[in-house]
């Protein structure tokens, strides 16, 4: 039983990690903290949705399709607004991602109402049996396809060439550009591999929940509470974070009461952010008067 | 210098006589309109009421909010459950649920104090999250998702069953509640909210204290709130969990977007604004969105000062609309 709980703590926490990961790695770059993502991920479901229900396409080519869609979506909202908030006070930053969080919601209910939808599952069938556990195929899949992109990105950001431009323009920004790094572009990336991970976040959650224009926000909410607890600036951090999150919440959930979640996340985060702001892993931003 | 006193008393006369048809426009008013507008304007003093707590908090203050709903909702449910469960009348829930929601605005403010900006933004998102789920568990005095209905307001006795008269309460309130915001904001408070907006290391240099400017802020913003959640309370008729929603929050921070930070006359013109735009808009759920997000963008790309930058903007342009009357 424990066990059992435990794991399927990590199938959500894995999902919580990658959502925080899109946040962390927009966060880094630019110091903005997306608020639409939420909503960005609800028009890819809502995409995907029309894809595999109404045009029965197989999961494969929706993948195929959505990975690229999601990161041009990402890119395109770069390039048009949030290019002109990079330096604006947070309140600012707020306000114009929570904006663009409500125009593309509003856009989804127009376009695909206000019905609750539900997601087939990537795969079926029997769950596999280890001893008096059990793992559901799909549930093993998600944690395959999370723990791929985590090691990916880590790889991605620590050995390769692109991942060191990138982290050089997280230190500082005005030196990278001196040293011949293309910043602009380096902040369109950090939006398309943010819209990226969100995206399969979304995929893989949407069909264990259920979906309508609101169905996000809940999850969101735990996508921050995953950032706050690893600390807003780091990728590791926001991992782990996922993970204590799914797993403290599920035995939670499981063992004292399962109605109250929430109040539960706003009180780890409340601790968290007054103990230490930086959560776990993150650095301790100065800000120079 | 004769002739500028002589304009200044003129101007001092025709700015009364603006003022006195404004007054007499909205005295007027609900009994032109039929029951149902009249039913939106009061709802529309009560979110403006709930608008001007937020902006003293988010506005002046610079204490950015996502969970202002919540303490509306906490002051209706105060006012719901006095009222059905112990029978209150309206002049003692209405100071039991600015008591409520005071009490909670401090205690949320407290652990606030080390928070600004984005950190204090995703703590008061988290908060929005929690209340209507402790609402919800505590199902034997809020009555779980079913919610509470409570008794049309009764003042002297007398049930009111016009919504003129509650109208006309509602106005009175939101007067009183504009006052009380114009007297804070230019008071000592005020200035010292407004330093601490702008910059705290300068504020604090200035020997302002942060810690108790902040909470002050906090209770402020929520003492609005519970009047407004009374009133929503009384108007509504029933109260049920998910009425004062995270959206509901964002609406309220839209409400002082558009209609303008630090600007009273800002307040009420957003705080219609986010009434009167789903009303009008009712066949089409979604445009309400698409608007408010639309909005906050050009609002924060273009036009800080939002809605109420423009009209002054446009009286500067065409002295003749201010000089005319």
């Amino acid at each position: 039983m424990l066990l059992q709980v435990i794991f399927s703590g990590i199938v959500v926490g894995c999902l919580y990690a990658l959502a925080g990961m899109g946040l962390v790695i927009i966060f880094k770059v630019s110091e903005i903290v997306n608020f639409s993502q939420g909503d960005m991920t609800t028009m890819v479901m809502f995409v995907a949705s029309t894809l595999l229900v109404g045009l029965g396409f197989h999961y494969a080519w929706v993948l195929l399709i959505l990975v690229p869609f999601a990161m041009s979506f990402a890119l395109i909202l770069e390039r048009g607004i949030v290019r002109h908030l990079y330096r604006k006070p947070a309140l600012d930053i707020i306000i114009a991602t929570l904006g663009i969080g409500l125009v593309i919601n509003g856009i989804c209910g127009w376009v695909w109402g206000y019905n609750i939808r539900s997601l087939p599952t990537i795969v079926s069938g029997s769950a596999i049996e280890f001893g008096n556990l059990y793992f559901a195929k799909n549930d093993l899949l998600i944690v395959a396809i999370a723990a791929f992109l985590m090691i990916g990105f880590f790889l991605f950001f620590e050995k390769s060439h692109f991942g060191m431009i990138m982290r050089a323009t997280c230190i500082n920004p005005e030196s990278a550009r001196l040293m011949g790094v293309n910043v602009g572009i380096v902040y369109s990336i950090s939006w398309g591999i943010a819209g990226l991970l969100s995206a399969i976040a979304g995929i893989l959650i949407s069909p264990i929940t259920y979906l309508d224009v609101h169905s996000i926000d809940s999850f969101m909410i735990k996508a921050f509470a995953a950032l706050v607890l690893g600390g807003f600036t780091s990728l590791f951090g926001v991992v782990v974070g996922g993970l204590v999150l799914g797993v403290s919440s599920n035995l939670l959930a499981a063992y004292i009461s399962t109605e109250l979640k929430s109040t539960y996340i706003f009180l780890l985060m409340l601790v968290i952010l007054v103990i230490r702001p930086s959560g776990l892993f993150g650095e301790i931003s100065r800000k120079r008067v | 210098m004769k002739e500028t006193l002589l304009q200044k008393t003129l101007e001092k006369k025709s700015s009364s006589l603006i003022w006195a048809l404004f007054f007499a426009f909205f005295i007027v008013l609900p009994n032109v309109v039929s029951d149902f507008w009249t039913y939106a304007l009061c709802l529309a003093g009560i979110y403006s009421i709930g608008t001007l707590g937020l902006n003293i908090l988010t506005g002046y203050t610079g204490q950015v909010s996502l969970g202002h709903a919540s303490f509306v909702g906490i002051g209706a449910y105060t006012t719901a459950i006095l009222s059905h469960k112990f029978g209150f009348s309206f002049w003692l829930t209405m100071p039991s649920a600015i008591l409520v929601t005071s009490l909670v605005g401090f205690m949320l403010g407290l652990p606030c104090l080390r928070l600004k900006g984005l950190y204090l933004a995703v703590a008061t998102l988290a908060f929005a999250w929690a209340i209507p789920e402790i609402i919800l568990k505590w199902s034997s005095l809020t009555g779980g998702y079913s919610g509470i209905s409570i008794e049309a307001l009764r003042i002297l006795g007398i049930p009111l069953e016009s919504h003129i008269w509650f109208y006309y309460i509602t106005l009175f309130i939101l007067c009183l509640v504009i006052w009380a915001t114009y007297n804070i904001v230019n008071s000592k408070f005020g200035r010292a909210f407004i330093a601490l907006r702008d910059s705290e290391e300068g504020a604090k240099a200035m020997g302002i204290n942060l810690s108790i400017y902040k909470t002050l802020a906090f209770v402020l913003s929520s003492a609005f709130a519970g009047i407004a959640g009374n009133l929503y309370a009384y108007l509504v008729g029933t109260v049920t969990p998910y009425d004062f929603g995270f959206w509901f929050s964002i609406y309220f921070l839209v409400a002082i977007i558009i209609g303008g930070m630090g600007s009273i006359p800002g307040s009420i013109l957003g705080g219609a604004f986010i009434t009167f735009l789903p009303l009008l808009s009712s066949a089409l759920r979604n445009l309400p969105n698409i608007i408010y997000g639309a909005m906050l963008i050009l609002v924060v790309l273009l036009l800080p000062g939002g809605l109420m930058s423009f009209v002054k903007l446009m009286i500067r342009k065409f002295p003749a609309t201010k000089a005319g009357s």
